[in-house]
């Protein structure tokens, strides 16, 4: 009995060594420049993905408005640097110089205030955490202390995240409107736009994304974690066992959130812009897709099934642009249908087996304790 | 201040002219019972008569329209589901209200009075204590040798057991529960009977129940919560099986039950229904 939860460990530590290693060695090893650059964009949406798995796998709480989130850290990058690339120098040629080119274009004669904090990089850096997280704060204090949930709360989300894109589309003097924040140069004055930048940019995103990992991990495996599984199976149980139900549901909206916000700036870092149309409501859905074909209960499974989704799509949009979103959204039923627990799911329930019968076979030690955890997997088979 | 038509010893609970309408209709009217400190006080009634309204109106689930719940100086009625639980009220629910992909020790430990808060529950370590108390719980509710297994794979019965036991660890002062028995078989309902026999010291206990052989085996008071006559839904339903138990039928037919009725003997069963 007392083996079960080592073995756990073991193998959440084998599965977060499998993932640092693809990401940190063989990706790099494996794939150019612009393959590379392009998986370092599919990963700043598994940052989104690994957050909804805490969020709506764990919490029960399906958020269809995760672009929002994503959105609100991206835009924070985005303006910092677009402000640092609207030095006086390189805008002289507008009439207000100093001011993003775009400000200029809408007839703003002055940086608006909510500007003036992204001047500087490491408020920068709070502000895209937490603004997303006080936006998640709110909305979850609305909605979860009135007891708002499941497909309601998913509407109202949603309908958020097309309030975002609606609302940044038609300030365009403060937001840069439908084309979103282009034309970024640099972080610090560090060209981001180089190869060499570009391959540095892709470690951190993907030591941030081990970070959020572990962070999520740390979260499931405490005693919170196990609320969460509670209050997803009976709210009311919980809540009559003493606990503030609408804290832990804020709690987890929250976490969700910071998590989207780091993969919206990293993706800005990597791709360089930032626009409304990573906000709405499609992308929205798309990445709760891609949580829901890696499994949504399992939070490596997330980040495999943004992988596998962005490259089906990158491959696929390439050859059949028309078929892609039809090809999405029959994956996304399929899985729901079929494979309810996603890549995870067909993994535990189909390669772990074998894994264990192979590793069975070769601990004939007694004292292994995957001896014993085979064997008491046998013996509750039986 | 001691509540109006009561004496001056302290009751452990006090509803008084409680009253909760949905859209008009009154599922309780002006209800008023006192339990005492280490009492079992069964409430019955037909279907629709509004016991389990009772014990949502206690447990802060539902919010009545009129009336007082004091338990213990504090008012129950002004206050939020987890300080009620906080106060000391458990609450366990007629079907059985447990977490299916969580295990029996993980069932409990959520249960154990520690770590409520989001921060408490991030930082909440498994020690020692907790881990005695668990097994200390499992025992008394025949489950320990199946703590590390799903609680999905439990029967029925013994899913009854696992939420009696969540809302032991929690250690309430006042103990509320819905149909404990309801679908057990005849040998689960002995256990069951038993272990509220253990569990009730230093407690009360608040039971709803539809098994009148159950009820006569473990209350002191039963208290009947509807103004209208209280036979007619039981009769209805046939959960009532009056040829073996006269006394406690008698009882209700004679209509006087409305109200607590006082049980004499000290065996804690149910005999001097007469009135």
């Amino acid at each position: 009995m007392k083996t079960a939860p080592s073995y756990m460990d073991r193998k959440d530590l084998l599965a977060l060594a499998v993932v640092a290693a693809l990401l940190l060695v063989v990706f790099p090893l494996a794939l150019d420049g612009f393959r590379l650059n392009l998986v370092g964009k599919y990963l700043t949406y598994a940052f989104v993905a690994v957050g909804l798995v805490m969020c709506w796998g764990y919490g029960g709480i399906l958020s269809l408005g995760q672009g929002l989130f994503f959105g609100l850290g991206g835009y924070g990058m985005a303006m910092y640097l677009k402000l640092e690339a609207s030095s006086v120098e390189n805008t002289k040629i507008q009439s207000t110089p100093g001011i993003p080119d775009f400000m200029d274009w809408n007839q703003l004669t002055s940086l608006p205030w909510f500007w003036e904090p992204f001047h500087y990089f490491i408020p920068t850096l709070f502000l895209i955490v937490l603004v997303p997280v006080a936006f998640a704060l709110l909305i979850g204090s609305a909605m979860f202390k009135r007891r708002v949930s499941g497909v309601y709360f998913a509407i109202i989300t949603q309908a958020l995240a097309a309030i975002a894109t609606i609302l940044i589309i038609g300030q365009q003097g403060y937001t840069g409107g439908v084309n979103g924040i282009t034309d970024l140069r640099t972080l610090m004055g560090w060209d981001i736009r180089t190869d060499s930048a570009k391959f540095v940019l892709y470690f951190v995103n993907a030591v941030l994304l081990i970070g959020v990992v572990c962070c999520a991990m740390f979260v499931r495996d405490s005693k919170l974690g196990r609320i969460l599984v509670a209050m997803r199976e009976k709210e009311d149980r919980v809540r009559f066992s003493g606990y503030s139900v609408a804290n832990f549901q804020i709690f987890v909206f929250c976490l969700g959130a910071a998590f989207a916000a780091i993969g919206g700036a990293m993706f800005t870092l990597q791709v360089g812009f930032m626009s409304p149309s990573l906000v709405g409501i499609v992308p929205s859905i798309e990445m709760v897709i891609f949580c829901a074909v890696g499994g949504r209960l399992s939070i490596f499974g997330a980040i495999y099934g943004t992988l596998l989704v962005n490259y089906a799509k990158t491959s696929l949009s390439e050859s059949f642009p028309e078929l892609w979103l039809l090809g999405l959204g029959g994956l996304f039923i399929a899985v729901v249908l079929f494979f309810p627990n996603g890549l995870a799911g067909i993994w535990r329930d189909y390669v772990q087996p074998s894994i264990d019968r192979v590793f069975k076979l070769r601990s004939k030690d007694p004292t292994d304790p995957g001896h014993d955890v085979a064997k008491a997997a046998a013996a509750a088979a039986e | 201040m001691t509540p109006i038509g009561t004496p001056a010893k302290e009751f452990l609970l006090s509803v008084e002219g409680l009253t909760v309408s949905f859209d008009g209709f009154k599922a309780v009217n002006d209800l008023s019972f006192y339990v005492d400190e280490n009492e079992i006080r069964v409430i019955i009634g037909p279907n629709g008569a509004g016991k389990t309204t009772v014990l949502d109106l206690i447990c802060g689930k539902t919010k009545s329209t009129a009336g007082s719940i004091r338990f213990r100086e504090k008012e129950l009625t002004k206050m939020s589901e987890s300080q009620i639980v906080l106060a000391g009220v458990g609450r366990k629910f007629q079907t059985p209200s447990i977490y299916d992909d969580l295990t029996i020790f993980e069932n409990l430990e959520i249960s154990y009075p520690k770590g409520r808060s989001v921060w408490g529950a991030l930082t909440f370590k498994r020690d020692q204590a907790v881990r005695d108390r668990v097994e200390e719980v499992a025992e008394l509710i025949f489950l320990k040798d199946r703590l590390h297994d799903n609680a999905a794979f439990l029967s029925h019965g013994q899913k009854q057991w696992l939420e009696i036991g969540m809302l032991l660890i929690q250690d309430p002062e006042l103990l509320m529960l819905d149909e404990p028995v309801a679908g057990m078989s005849v040998s689960e309902r002995i256990k069951t009977a038993e272990l509220l026999n253990t569990i009730i010291k230093n407690r009360s206990v608040l039971v709803i129940e539809h098994d009148m052989k159950f009820v006569e085996d473990i209350a002191h008071k039963v208290t009947v919560p509807s103004g209208q006559d209280p036979l007619g839904g039981l009769d209805g339903e046939g959960a009532v099986r009056p040829e073996g138990h006269r006394s406690l039928s008698r009882a209700l037919r004679s209509g006087r039950c409305w109200t607590s009725k006082t049980c004499t003997s000290p065996t804690a069963r149910a005999k001097s229904f007469t009135g």
